[in-house]
């Protein structure tokens, strides 16, 4: 017999035996290896895989007006969702639902039946206190539904200062308006938390450590006062009325520290009910329309010319009774002028006289005017699509622009540009950024306000005291004499041009800038009416001067100025 | 040496109330409920239900097995043919494994494994051997196990038809199979396993996998990431008991095939260590036990493969949860979850202490051969040699 027919030995055992303990001894090493020196890798691998993080809104900061009042706040609401997968009976669902919400029981079902293989749908956003409560009572499976805490924006004062404040829709992103641009401040920091998910996507442990906490957005006080907002705001609705134009708008600023205490554009909007809104009412025409100035140009060019020393204010201009040549331009005016003092210039506001004094400029220095005073750039204000307005470089200047510009033609302008420009005039000669938003108390300046020197002191005062307070008292803005204070203004009404790039004769922008008192202004106001088409003058001083005057007479009582009329009281 | 068959069975204690921990602990999801615990109950259940059968077969004198091996594997052998007939049989994800009775599921694979070594030893007791021509011998003595793993492959059940081989060539070897004959069986197989692989592209694809998980990570099959995950989060001592979070519902079949990772997970490298631990001791006290039979005898045959049988598939388990093998559904005896498994492992333990009896195995003539008497005189070297027909 071979080998292989010997008897089993001990040997084949204690083989197998060795084998398998050399192969556990494999196994061992192997499992060191994992859960030894592997493990750091493993255990990122897990983190990774389980632990994801759940933003955490942060709420979103009010807006308060210059006196505290608040404009927009944030509060939170109740939304409700479903678990489509977790939902036995869809009908029964949607049934207790109906009852709850109002929302048909077969559109519900579909919805439900539609997801059934996903873990979340909304089924309402944005519950009322009622619809909360009779959920609570439909006694629906817990683990069907939940609510899910939602921040919703509320604007108490309902439509007002809606072009200023913007809105915000159902997911928080702002549309327009300071909501928009002061968006990044307002938001605030989402905070975030991790949570444990398993694979299935239920949570089962909250990392309370490692949560980072939302940062609430800031709270922003504006410049603008709910008051004189309401008192702008019903004018212009007045005006719309009286006039039917296009649009209309209007702005109150503080001369001297640039706050604007009133923006008012018409069409409007409700922030509350954007989706309502027609669809020309989103343009903040303030900000977001330019014309050509017109006639409220001039006084700013005068203070220009005053101040280069190229005119003196006793000067005579022969205005060529109505007819004046320059190159191979004829200007007009509407009445035929003889010799005319610079503020009879003013007063009557003569093209002509105003062509006169272009020349005595030329188109250098009236650049450099119009520059100064922040023409043809963004007056930098903290709302999103302003218009820069044109105003051509220099190169491209004509001998035309030498009587253009003094008229405010050649160049367009939005209205707070205008106004800014008036102010200048109106604090005795310092351009000041206009802005929405005060400063914070302890941080200083709040936004970039630049503050220059344009106009010397004399120059401005004269322009506004003699000139300016007389286009009110017996010139072209008579119509916006008041009893209460003495105003001081300029009327404007600018052609607007054809598609052919004409001027129309038909299609005006009537607008009127002033101010009030005239001795140490408290306020400038500017309104602006696009295309009156009732019957009628749409001159400036006939549609928008009476408006302004009205705003200046309701808005000084409030700001406590005291009146003529007290004053005559012994 | 008095003491082995006293501490093999604590060392089988020791897995077994680990391995209702671990199902109690690896059962859980992420909301806990009731449903969590019917799988300890019924765990309980099967381990008292295993331990009965167990304790029972063990009280049996060894000549029953001797006796009974070919009507075991006659039954059965019926039982894996019944488990293909539609209506008897369950089919559960594409195989069919099970028999249901009432609430339970009996699995005739999980029998056929201890069956197969005591047909092969019973018919190797009979003279089906080597010496004869080979088709009266190999033929005859292999024929019914190579019936039975037929069936097996038929079911699908791959990883009990390997097992099944496992356990013939080790009932072949430790009964003196010749060396020559082993060889080339396994010369015979590499064919086989090729054309099969041709023949089941599937297959193929999946020992690739395992092979790039070696090299890339993210190649790896989901199962093999997350139970790599798994074990290694535990580190030295783990997360505690209950308190992993892989087990949740990232690791698949985390109470059956991957419970070993959830004991990484859970008890650390002092748990999975502490099982490789008590396996190994399982062998060796095991191979004690044993020793006490002559090499040559049905005895000794049937209970050393029963043990290196369950060391070996306790190693695969851990192999494929480390990733050192192909992912095969392969439950960790004594530990995963399930009444087939629990019930077949404690019986063949039974079946190895009915076998190991002191006095079980009587000699021919004079005293029984592992009485303490003869004992004596195998630590002096004597060997007996038990009939061999010639």
């Amino acid at each position: 017999m071979s080998a292989d027919t010997a008897p089993p030995m001990r040997w084949r055992s204690l083989t197998v035996a060795w084998g398998l303990t050399v192969v556990w001894g494999l196994l061992i090493l192997r499992l060191l290896q994992i859960q030894g020196w592997q493990r750091e890798q493993f255990t990122r691998r897990a983190t990774r895989q389980q632990q994801s993080f759940e933003i955490v809104p942060a709420r979103p900061g009010d807006l308060v007006d210059r006196r505290g009042r608040l404009l927009a706040t944030t509060v939170s609401v109740q939304s409700l969702f479903l678990d489509p997968q977790a939902v036995s009976d869809p009908l029964a669902t949607a049934l207790a639902l109906e009852a709850a919400i109002g929302i048909p029981a077969d559109t519900l079902q579909e919805r439900i039946l539609n997801a059934q293989d996903k873990r979340f749908l909304w089924i309402k956003r944005r519950l009322t206190d009622d619809e909360v409560n009779r959920i609570l009572i439909a006694r629906l499976p817990r683990t069907e539904w939940g609510f899910r805490s939602e921040f919703q924006r509320e604007y108490p004062q309902g439509a007002l200062a809606g072009h200023i404040l913007g809105w915000r829709d159902i997911d928080g992103m702002p549309h327009g308006g300071v909501e928009e641009s002061l968006h990044s401040r307002l938001i605030g920091t989402p905070g975030r938390r991790p949570i444990v998910r398993d694979s299935r996507g239920f949570v089962i442990a909250i990392d309370g450590e490692q949560s980072e906490p939302a940062t609430p957005g800031e709270n922003i006080q504006l410049s603008i006062d709910t008051v004189t907002q309401l008192h702008v705001e019903r004018q212009l609705d007045k005006l719309m009325e009286q006039h039917r134009p296009h649009g209309a708008c209007a702005v109150v600023l503080d001369p001297w520290s640039g706050e604007v205490l009133a923006m008012a554009s018409r069409p409007a909007f409700n922030p509350t009910q954007p989706d309502q809104a027609p669809p020309n009412s989103w343009r903040n025409l303030a900000i977001q329309a330019a014309y050509e100035p017109g006639s409220t140009f001039k006084p700013l060019i005068v203070a220009g010319a005053l101040d280069e020393g190229v005119i003196r204010n006793d000067e005579s201009f022969h205005c060529g009774h109505g007819v004046y040549r320059m190159g191979p331009r004829v200007l007009h005016d509407h009445h035929r002028y003889g010799s005319l003092t610079v503020k009879e210039i003013l007063v009557k506001s003569s093209n002509v006289g105003m062509a006169r004094i272009g020349e005595r400029m030329t188109n250098t220095r009236l650049e450099h005017v119009a520059r100064q005073l922040g023409f043809g750039r963004r007056t930098g204000i903290e709302l999103p699509g302003e218009l820069p307005g044109t105003l051509h470089p220099i190169e491209e200047w004509t001998i035309y622009s030498t009587g253009s510009i003094p008229m405010g033609q050649e160049l367009t302008a939005t209205p707070l540009q205008l106004l800014a420009a008036h102010g200048a005039l109106a604090n005795g000669g310092h351009w000041v950024t206009p802005h929405l938003t005060l400063s914070r108390p302890g941080t200083g300046s709040s936004s970039n306000v630049l503050s220059t020197e344009v106009f010397g002191h004399e120059s401005a005062r004269w322009v506004v005291q003699e000139a300016m307070t007389d286009v009110v008292l017996r010139g072209t803005g008579t119509k916006a004499r008041i009893d209460e204070y003495p105003l001081f203004g300029k009327t404007g009404t600018s052609q607007k041009i054809e598609p052919n790039g004409k001027y129309s004769h038909t299609r005006h922008v009537s607008s009127f800038v002033c101010g009030a008192p005239v001795i140490a202004p408290r306020v400038v106001v500017i309104v602006t009416v696009d295309e009156p088409t009732s019957a009628g003058s749409d001159y400036g001083g006939i549609v928008a001067a009476p408006v302004a005057a009205e705003i200046v007479r309701e808005v000084l009582p409030y700001m406590q100025v005291p009146t003529r009329i007290s004053d005559r009281r012994p | 040496m008095a003491y082995s068959r006293p501490v093999l069975a604590s060392l089988i204690y020791s897995l077994l109330c680990l391995g209702l921990l671990m199902v109690y602990s690896a059962s859980m999801t992420a909301r806990p409920s009731s449903a969590d615990e019917i799988y300890l109950s019924k765990q309980a259940l099967y381990l008292a239900f295993g331990l009965t059968v167990g304790g029972g077969a063990s009280l049996l004198p060894a000549t029953f097995w001797r006796r009974a091996a070919p009507w075991i594997f006659g039954g059965v052998l019926a039982l894996l043919i019944a488990v293909l007939v539609p209506g008897i049989g369950t089919r559960i994800n594409g195989s069919r494994r099970w028999i249901r009775l009432g609430s339970a599921a009996l699995q005739p694979s999980e029998f056929a494994k201890i069956s197969v070594p005591l047909m092969v030893a019973w018919g190797m007791e009979r003279g089906w051997s080597w010496r004869q021509e080979f088709l009266r011998g190999t033929g005859v003595l292999l024929a019914p196990v190579g019936v039975a793993t037929i069936l097996v492959v038929i079911e699908p059940d791959l990883g009990a038809a390997v097992f099944l081989l496992i356990g013939t060539l080790l009932s072949l070897f430790f009964r003196g199979w010749p060396l020559g004959r082993l060889i080339a069986a396994g010369t015979l197989l590499l064919p086989i396993v090729t054309i099969w692989l041709v023949l089941k592209p599937y297959q193929l694809r999946r020992i690739e996998g395992f092979f790039a998980t070696w090299t890339d990570f993210e190649q790896a099959p989901y199962q093999v990431q997350q139970s790599l995950t798994t074990l290694g989060i535990g580190g030295w001592y783990g997360t505690g008991l209950g308190e992993g979070q892989q087990k949740l519902s990232f690791l698949p079949e985390a109470n059956t095939d991957f419970v070993f990772s959830v004991v990484g997970e859970e008890l650390g490298l002092l748990g999975t260590l502490g099982v490789a631990s008590l396996w190994l001791g399982v062998l060796w006290v095991g191979l004690r036990v044993v020793r006490t039979l002559p090499s040559d005898t049905f005895e000794h045959t049937v209970a050393m493969t029963l043990i290196c049988q369950l060391v070996t598939q306790a190693a695969i388990n851990v192999g494929v949860t480390t990733a050192m093998l192909p992912p095969k559904g392969i439950a960790h005896p004594l530990i995963s979850y399930g009444g087939s498994s629990l019930s077949a492992t404690l019986l063949s333990l039974g079946i190895v202490f009915s076998l190991t009896r002191p006095g079980a195995v009587l000699s021919p003539s004079g005293p029984p051969v592992n009485s303490p008497d003869s004992l004596r005189s195998l630590s002096t070297g004597t060997r007996r040699r038990v009939t061999d027909v010639d």
